[in-house]
């Protein structure tokens, strides 16, 4: 028999027994109608999450590594003390460039700076050192010059703040500024891009003179202290764009990053000097000459950005580098565990959902075998007129499929208008059922779609309404064609 | 017609030996004892007997529903008792056609559909099929009724559209098991003009199973059963069928008129 006459023949079986082919329909339409929906509501939240990372601008891409150790928290430890994990050397950080999935990683030093322009000056203790050639691959974007890149060394950019933090030496507000970190953070003095700036290492230094009241003429007094100071010029060449993070926060716009091999020289020389000081127990500076830099300055890193080539491999490899015994983060971090929670979840629901898929697939095949039984006598007369086994296994399987399959479209049309009334009906009840981007955090006031059905889910949808249709269709097709022709004419 | 017939006869069906035994539970049923048997092509043939004899047994090994416990049936000369059940549904699609008793035909399929039936499972495309099953309803007398479903047609009209089944993928045997017994005495006589008025033209062979003596008249051959054994076979002088058939070879336009009258049986 051709197909065309096999489902020719089906359908007209199926509309011979109206009531109970509905029936049946019904069951495999509930079934698949609730697991399209419950589907769909992670979808709706996957889609959520992609869109609060588009609109906060998330790079999802790069990972912070440290090492372990100190205080922790976790829900089931409270707060407890870790031993130190290995350090970050530069045997750690080739190990880590040669896993295939990332794309760059560089090794991250803080420090500490204190900037001079004119009669303007700053100290940040919010310096980090990165090698330049990797700068253009951690997700940093210029507001205005350029990213840092191979070949600078005296060289640094600027977060969108930090030129605020240059204080007017002859001015009243530098102590308070200086202590509390609360100037006037609107004055701008210096144009850090085009203005000379030097920097110095051996910080306490730079204020002795004033501090020590040796000269009420602060211009006087500080270039004298500062003359034997070891400075070196600093080229800005880029100011970052303002950055706030996916919790509102916005508290990383005042650094400077600049090249990781002259931060850390500057730290060893920093480290010397105050060495020096405190030996010859001078508290408040350093000695202002050049110090040799110590042996036993630790070499390794502070911590580790490293960048993944694609964002769903940024957990995968974030966990890689956790068993290689180190601290991770990424700003992607909450929202993985959340969806992690969430599939958990889901999974739950789907298992509720698919209960009433195998009920109806218990349905379809008890539809089917009272069918065949009450069908012997024909499936005997085609056996009969020439009817193969293929034949009727066949026809009784196509039953089957047919109804597993109008059932799965009847359910995705039932999931559609559910999905549109969740949707669209704001209802206290269904708002609950939103499993993604909490209220407080989302951009905008929009309500977002809790229930979002792809046209791949309908496929698979129908795709599982199919194959339940086929799987209960086996015995009873396979009872069909066990039947003996001869058996069913006779009964009359 | 049937020179050659006559000249060289064809056999159909050899039968030697052939015995079935049936398995009832502990119980052993023998249905047919020994038989022995040729079946020449072109002729007509009745299986007479009462219900037990064995007729209906015979029936089904020579339709290849059963098989054999022991003997050897052969169609054209091939051992039936040999083929894979598939094999047997191609014997049974391609050289057989049926006619029963209670017609036996499928109640969700209208009269042409169900003529189209065996042509489905040849996988005949659809015009074809539906040209031959026309062609065959209107040979029956129901050129007018083929829409109809079957619980929609008298007795009569029912065997008639199990007749045009029967005969519509052209078989070279046709079996009948007791094609009139639902029938009445008026409609049984017409029923058996008919087909073997239509075997006789088509130079099929026609074995016909039954208890009626009545019937048996319409044959060439009796076969006289009792159980399991054949107690005589008789030719016959074919005094029934032999008119009707000149008759319906002369005017076989007529067939048609005078079987539409009879569709109002």
């Amino acid at each position: 028999m051709s197909v065309i006459d096999v489902f020719g023949m089906c359908i007209k079986n199926l509309v011979k027994r109206k009531l109970r082919t509905l029936l049946t329909l019904l069951g495999v339409m509930i079934g698949t109608g609730s697991i399209i929906l419950m589907i769909s509501l992670g979808l709706a939240t996957d889609a959520q999450f992609a869109q609060m990372i588009e609109d906060r601008n998330l790079d999802m891409t790069v990972i912070g590594v440290w090492q372990q150790g100190g205080w922790h928290w976790t829900p089931e430890l409270g707060n407890h003390q870790v031993d130190a994990g290995p350090e970050i050397t530069d045997a750690v950080v080739d190990r880590i460039l040669r896993i295939p999935a990332v794309s760059m990683a560089t090794p991250i030093i803080q420090g500490r700076l204190v900037l001079r322009s004119g009669p303007y000056a700053m100290e940040s203790w919010n310096v980090t050192g990165i090698r330049p050639e990797a700068m253009a691959h951690m997700g940093y974007n210029v507001e205005y010059g350029r990213l840092l890149q191979e070949g600078d060394e005296f060289a640094a950019v600027f977060s969108s703040r930090t030129e605020r933090h240059f204080f007017d030496m002859g001015g009243d507000q530098w102590w308070a500024y200086r202590v509390w970190g609360d100037g006037d953070r609107d004055a701008v003095y210096v144009d850090v891009m085009n203005d000379p700036i030097r920097m110095y290492y051996d910080i306490n230094s730079l204020f002795r003179g004033r501090f020590m009241g040796e000269d009420d003429e602060f211009g006087i007094g500080l270039e004298e202290a500062m003359t034997p100071v070891r400075s070196f010029d600093l080229e800005v060449v880029g100011v970052l764009e303002h950055v706030v993070d996916m919790w509102g926060w916005d508290g990383g716009n005042d650094t400077i990053i600049m090249d990781i091999e002259t931060l850390q020289m500057f730290n060893q020389l920093q480290t010397a000097a105050e060495r020096r000081a405190q030996e010859e127990g001078n508290w408040w500076g350093g000695t202002p000459v050049f110090s040799a830099i110590p042996d036993d300055v630790r070499d390794a890193y502070d911590s580790l950005m490293v960048r993944v080539h694609n964002m769903d491999d940024t957990s995968r490899i974030a966990e890689t580098i956790r068993d290689m015994g180190f601290n991770v983060s990424f700003e992607g971090d909450w929202i993985e565990q959340q969806r992690q929670l969430q599939a958990g979840m889901e999974t739950l629901l789907a298992a509720i959902a698919a209960i009433s898929m195998l009920v109806a697939a218990m349905n379809i095949a008890n539809t089917m075998i009272t069918s065949v039984t009450e069908r012997t006598r024909e499936i005997g007369i085609m056996k009969v007129i020439g009817a193969t086994v293929s034949d009727v296994r066949k026809l009784f399987l196509a039953e089957a499929i047919s109804i597993g399959l109008l059932g799965g479209i009847f359910g995705i049309t039932l999931a559609l208008f559910g999905s549109y009334a969740m949707n669209n009906f704001d209802i206290e009840f269904l708002n609950n059922l939103n499993m993604g981007v909490p209220d407080w955090m989302r951009v905008g006031d929009e309500r977002p779609a809790i229930s979002l059905i792809t046209p791949w889910l309908c496929a698979l949808a129908l795709a599982v309404a199919g194959g339940v249709g086929i799987v209960s269709g086996f015995y009873p097709a396979w009872r069909a064609t066990r039947l003996s022709a001869l058996a069913a004419i006779r009964g009359e | 017609m049937s020179d050659t017939t006559k000249d060289a006869p064809q056999v159909i069906f050899e039968l030697q030996n052939v015995r079935k035994v049936y398995k009832m539970g502990t119980e052993r049923v023998v249905a047919l004892e020994d038989i022995s048997l040729k079946f020449e092509k072109g002729k007509i043939y009745c299986l007479l007997g009462t219900s037990g004899s064995g007729k209906s047994t015979l029936l089904n090994l020579l339709a290849g529903l059963e098989k054999p416990t022991k003997g050897s049936i052969k169609f054209k000369g091939k051992p039936l008792e040999k083929l894979s059940e598939t094999q047997l549904t191609l014997y049974r699609q391609g050289y057989i056609g049926f006619v029963f008793q209670s017609y036996n035909l499928l109640p969700t399929l209208s009269a042409l559909e169900n003529v189209t039936l065996p042509l489905i499972f040849r996988k005949i495309p659809k015009r074809k099929r539906v040209q031959a099953a026309r062609k065959m309803l209107k040979a029956v007398g129901l050129g007018n009724r083929w829409r109809h479903k079957p619980h929609e047609l008298s007795g009569g009209q029912q065997q008639r559209v199990s007749l045009a089944r029967a005969f519509v993928n052209d078989p070279q045997v046709i079996f009948a098991d007791e094609p009139t017994g639902n029938l009445d005495t008026k409609t049984t006589y017409e029923m058996m003009d008919m087909i073997t008025g239509m075997a006789r033209e088509r130079e099929q062979t026609l074995i016909i199973v039954t208890h009626d003596t009545e019937i048996s008249e319409y044959a060439d051959q009796i076969i006289q059963m009792r159980d399991g054994l054949i107690e005589s076979i008789k030719d016959t002088e074919r005094t029934r069928g032999n008119e009707k058939n000149e008759d319906s070879n002369n005017t076989s336009d007529d067939d048609t008129s005078s079987a539409d009258n009879g569709g109002g049986i």
